[in-house]
């Protein structure tokens, strides 16, 4: 009997401990769904077929979305010290990945703080020329 | 050495008996090398991966409770149990030669040594499996051990170091920003989503949960002479404390190769004791001379 209730207790120890692992086991796509989100959005703002307001209400629509799977990135514990490349390069560029909360943070409207990060400003662009290359 | 002098058809016994006693010496000179030949059991244990995932003190008793249930605990038990009635019947043996007459006192020492012989080959058996049963540990330890190792070393590396700084540093301004986020939200009428509405309901009973695993017992730190320690040092002790119990026996089969060689000391006394008690009485002169040359010689006269 007792040897019985060892080998039981055994088994669900080791039953758990794999649920365990099971359920830290690294997982990235939280931050997969963070980069597609975000890659629509940029998109979307470097979209010409857009003008400002049509731009502006289409970004709304991103808005809460992306506010969502930022904090879940942010929140989550499995990426703690992961090592994948999708990880490290998330985390090694705050203002770049995390929009919506980098934004609010530099009172900026997402595509302009977007565009400041990329290094695009109107003074910018205006003092391109076009020409034959 | 006898009391009584037996007679021709005891002699004969004897000798059979001296012939016996030549064997368990050859026997006995065989268990010291302990090579048991044939199919061993086995124990194959869990593997290391698990083990690496288990708090510190209970990897030695989920690997003490894997061996348990191994055909090759089994094999010792079984081992164990032959050697103690071997035991009881070499004790029987020894208080009845100490009471026997001469006679008997010759076939009961011949049982008696037969009796230990027995025990010796169980004995280099067992330790033939327990030596089996370390080497299999120590080799899970050293392995369980050199992944602790190589996880530290992944975990302490600079480039893991500052992932996490950049992480904390990220949850950090997330927080101080989520005011202002929340507000633009509330600002535009979308105060609330399935996501932050689930989040705000599970976070207290998360909470709840990391707060018993942590006062959890099997959660306690290993500990040393009432020190906690790291589970790398834990499992070093275990390493350690592997190779004392390899040392003790050690020891152990040192005795045993003693105790072989005093069968064998015993056996070779026993056979000479024989053979002089055959000389004295004659007989083998006798035996001798009817297969002398003198004897023969009639048949080569006879035409």
């Amino acid at each position: 009997m007792n040897t019985f209730l060892k080998a039981t207790s055994t088994s669900l120890l080791l039953a758990g401990l794999m649920l365990t692992q099971y359920v830290q086991a690294a997982n990235v796509h939280s931050v997969e769904s963070l980069e597609r989100e975000r890659a629509s959005l940029i998109s979307l703002i470097v979209d010409e077929k857009h003008d400002a307001n049509s731009r502006r209400q289409h970004i709304k629509r991103y808005y809460r979305r992306l506010t969502d799977i930022e904090r879940m990135v942010l929140r989550d514990e499995r990426l703690v010290g992961n090592q994948d490349p999708i990880v490290k390069r998330a985390f090694s560029s705050y203002d770049l990945t995390f929009l919506v909360h980098a934004s609010a943070e530099a009172k900026l409207d997402i595509a302009d703080h977007w565009l400041a990060q990329a290094g695009l400003s109107a003074a910018t662009v205006m003092s391109t020329k076009a020409g034959r290359r | 050495m006898f009391l009584v002098k037996p007679d021709k058809q005891s002699f004969k016994a004897l000798n059979l008996k001296a012939l016996n006693l030549k064997a368990l010496v050859v026997a006995i000179s065989l268990v010291s090398t302990a090579a048991m030949a044939g199919q061993q059991p086995n124990w194959q244990p869990v593997s290391s991966e698990k083990l690496i995932s288990l708090p510190a003190n209970y990897i030695s008793q989920t690997i003490e409770s894997d061996f348990m249930s191994s055909p090759l605990a089994a094999q010792i038990d079984a081992l164990d149990e032959s050697m103690g009635e071997v035991v009881t019947t070499m004790h029987d043996l020894k208080a009845a030669v100490e009471g026997a007459n001469a006679d008997e006192q010759v076939e009961l020492k011949h049982q008696f040594l037969q009796a230990k012989s027995d025990y010796l080959d169980l004995m280099a058996q067992k330790q033939n499996l327990d030596q089996k049963a370390i080497d299999t540990r120590r080799k899970i330890y050293e392995k369980v051990l050199g992944k602790i190792n190589k996880a530290n070393i992944n975990a302490n590396s600079r480039e893991v170091i500052e992932l996490k700084q950049m992480q904390k540093n990220a949850r950090s301004r997330m927080e101080k920003a989520k005011a202002l986020v929340d507000n633009a939200l509330l600002e535009a009428g979308d105060n609330s989503s399935d996501y932050s509405n689930d989040y705000a309901k599970n976070m207290s009973k998360l909470e709840a949960l990391k707060s018993a695993i942590n006062s959890h017992s099997a959660n306690a730190g290993a500990a040393i002479d009432g020190q906690t320690v790291s589970k790398s040092d834990y499992v070093r002790h275990l390493l350690t404390s592997l190779n004392t119990e390899q040392a003790i026996f050690d020891q152990e089969k040192l005795m045993l190769g003693y105790m072989a060689k005093l069968v064998a000391m015993d056996a070779q006394t026993l056979e000479h004791q024989l053979l002089a008690s055959s000389e004295e009485n004659g007989e083998a002169k006798a035996e001798r001379a009817r297969t002398s040359l003198s004897g023969t010689t009639d048949l080569f006269i006879a035409q």
